[in-house]
């Protein structure tokens, strides 16, 4: 029984080789980090071009969430420039029940690899330093190319042309 | 296997069930922070299509609530047979899409309180209706989810037979649908010897429990072959009778094109279609400008679609050409619903990864180490997983009306099958374009 399931296995499993870098949609690289008054999560889609942040700042009370900001910088592994940054905006459109607030922030990536990203909140004018957190991300290009799309398709191919050939054989069987 | 592995499965998702309510009750209300949310709509559907797929319904035959309606009828014994009236597929045809309607509208993908509750809808469901009613009346009259099982393993290549049909005619117990003493027969009530393909089987294997002769196998052969050919004898005319029965192609439709609407309803052109028609009718209700959604979706161009294919194959097909080829759409409708779900699932595999050790309390880790996981599988690879998926829809769609043309239209049935070719490929045309645009990504981020 098991033969008759290899072929579909093989490509299901094939198919599901662990990403040596993340493409598609935003996963999460920092959950639950602490702030002042407050704890924050970031959400990641560091595509070449333009990678997408999303932070997600939770407190207790709702009164905390007044005033709060983040900054989201970069620093390339490959040239080691200052890091680069840009204020995430608020995104009201996905906040959610209870005291959660959404943000958005959209960094330019020049080229693919490895990229150090960190996220400073602030209350106020003033960044809270001792809270910034940082973690290093694999930016890619979005999307397969040409090259990877033909090699991914061509097993499907292979089954739908044997799946055709075995339905009419059987018919003239 | 499955009669050993069924109880022990489904004790272990019975429990989960439970946790899974708890945590969208009580847990973090953000969906991507929240184990119910992640794992009902990224981890049970992509699983559940997969498992179809490549095995059998084995949701189904897992299925926690069973369990649960068990337990509950050594408490309660039910007392009343499944009025005659409702043993059509009408009622499951109605929750399915109440059910479609309300993940919509309530945006359950983004509420683990709201999935909760559904949950405990299913739970307090089959509760009522099974300790009420005899057999596995929620099953096989009720339950949205197990209808959507039902016409998607028709392309399994598991199905549930007779060894040998010999052994079955010198039977005289039929105990495999009537029961043994401590042995419960079906409770669907298929009669294994006249049963073709998995519709309203749900692999329980009581059948197999029960048979006297150990007569009953889990068989597997080529995937859609019951699909295939009009097929004679006895079990093949069981099972065109039922493609003729109204409700069962109600079902088979409202399972296609409710796997367009569940994708197209998750991209721009969507949300900008719904808004010009708030605008148009000065409403800000949502669940009006969703309704019409769901009506053109599941009513019009269902109506449209099949009467001017069905009026084109007819000129070189039987009368009832539409019965004949209803069933030829469940490939591409699977191929939709699979290349979607695994979508979700194969790019959010992991996701719960980092919530599940939150909400044990585990000890900390550190950023890198998270950053560090690949949470799914590169769209490098998913994407063209996802059209190859959708291209073999199409296929099987393809040889089913060919095959099933060429049984009924002996003249030529080439004439009688290309409407429905056309109609096939509209759809993955539609779909393949659906599924280029950007989604919501239920379940593991928010959506707009």
């Amino acid at each position: 029984m098991l033969k008759r399931f290899l072929l579909p296995l093989t490509l299901i499993l094939l198919s599901a080789l662990p990403a040596k870098a993340h493409e598609g949609p935003p996963y999460p690289i920092m959950v639950d980090q602490p702030m002042e008054r407050g704890k924050f999560s970031v959400w990641a889609d560091p595509d070449v071009g333009e990678g997408t942040f999303i932070v997600i700042l939770e407190t207790e009370k709702e009164e905390d969430l007044e005033g709060v900001g983040f900054e989201v910088l970069g620093q390339s592994h490959k040239n080691r420039e200052p890091f680069a940054g840009v204020k995430a905006e608020r995104s009201p459109e996905m906040d959610q029940r209870g005291n959660l607030r959404a943000y958005t922030a959209k960094l330019p990536f020049d080229h693919e690899g490895k990229w150090r990203v960190a996220v400073t909140p602030s209350r106020g004018e003033a960044p809270a330093a001792e809270a910034r957190a940082e973690v290093d991300v694999d930016v890619t290009p979005p999307g397969p190319s040409k090259t990877e799309f033909v090699i991914f398709i061509i097993p499907f191919i292979f089954v739908g042309l044997l799946w055709g050939l075995l339905a009419f054989k059987r018919r003239r069987a | 296997m499955l009669q050993r592995l069924g109880f022990p499965v489904r004790v272990a998702l019975l429990l989960l069930s439970f946790a899974l309510i708890y945590h969208g009750l009580f847990g973090p209300q953000f969906a991507p922070k929240n184990l119910t949310t992640l794992f009902v709509w990224v981890h049970y559907r992509g699983l559940l299509v997969l498992g179809v797929l490549l095995f059998a319904n084995l949701f189904c035959a897992s299925c926690p609530l069973v369990l649960w309606r068990d337990l509950g009828r050594r408490l309660i014994k039910p007392r009343y047979k499944w009025p005659a009236r409702l043993k059509t597929k009408w009622p499951a045809i109605a929750l399915f899409i109440l059910v479609l309607f309300l993940y919509e509208r309530f945006d359950l993908w983004a509420s683990p309180f709201g999935t909760a509750l559904l949950l405990i809808g299913f739970f307090a469901t089959i509760t009522v209706v099974d300790l009420f009613f005899k057999d596995a009346s929620f099953c096989k009259y009720v339950c949205p989810v197990g209808q959507f099982n039902f016409v998607a393993s028709m392309m399994s290549p598991g199905e549930v037979t007779v060894k040998s049909e010999a052994t079955c005619r010198s039977c005289t117990t039929m105990a495999c649908v009537k029961g043994a003493p401590a042995k419960r027969g079906c409770e669907l009530k298929l009669f294994p010897p006249k049963k073709a393909g998995n519709l309203d089987c749900t692999f329980c294997m009581d059948c197999q429990r029960a048979c006297p002769h150990d007569n009953i196998e889990v068989s597997t052969g080529l995937p859609g072959r019951r699909l295939f050919d009009v097929t004679h004898g006895v079990p093949g005319a069981v099972l065109e009778r039922a493609w003729a029965r109204p409700d069962v192609a109600a079902l088979i439709i409202a399972f296609t094109f409710a796997g367009l609407l569940n994708a197209f309803a998750m991209v721009g052109p969507a949300h900008e279609f719904q808004i010009s028609l708030a605008q148009a009718l000065n409403t800000r209700e949502e669940s009006v400008t969703l309704a019409i959604l769901f009506a053109i979706f599941l009513l019009a161009l269902p109506a449209v679609l099949l009467g001017a294919t069905s009026f084109l194959s007819k000129k070189s097909a039987p009368p009832q050409a539409l019965a004949i080829f209803i069933p030829t759409l469940i490939p591409i409708g699977l191929g939709v619903w699979a290349a979607h779900y695994s979508f979700h699932f194969l790019t959010g595999a992991l996701t719960f990864l980092p919530v599940l050790w939150n909400a044990l309390a585990l000890p900390e880790v550190d950023l890198q180490t998270w950053a560090s996981i690949p949470m799914g599988v590169s769209t490098a690879i998913v994407t063209p997983l996802q059209m190859g998926i959708l291209g073999l829809g199409l296929v099987g769609s393809l040889i089913a009306a060919q095959r099933r043309a060429s049984r009924v239209a002996t003249n030529n049935a080439f004439a009688a099958a290309w409407p429905w070719h056309l109609l096939f490929v509209l759809i993955a045309i539609f779909s393949a374009w659906v599924f280029t645009l950007p989604m919501d990504m239920r379940g593991t981020i928010l959506g707009a």
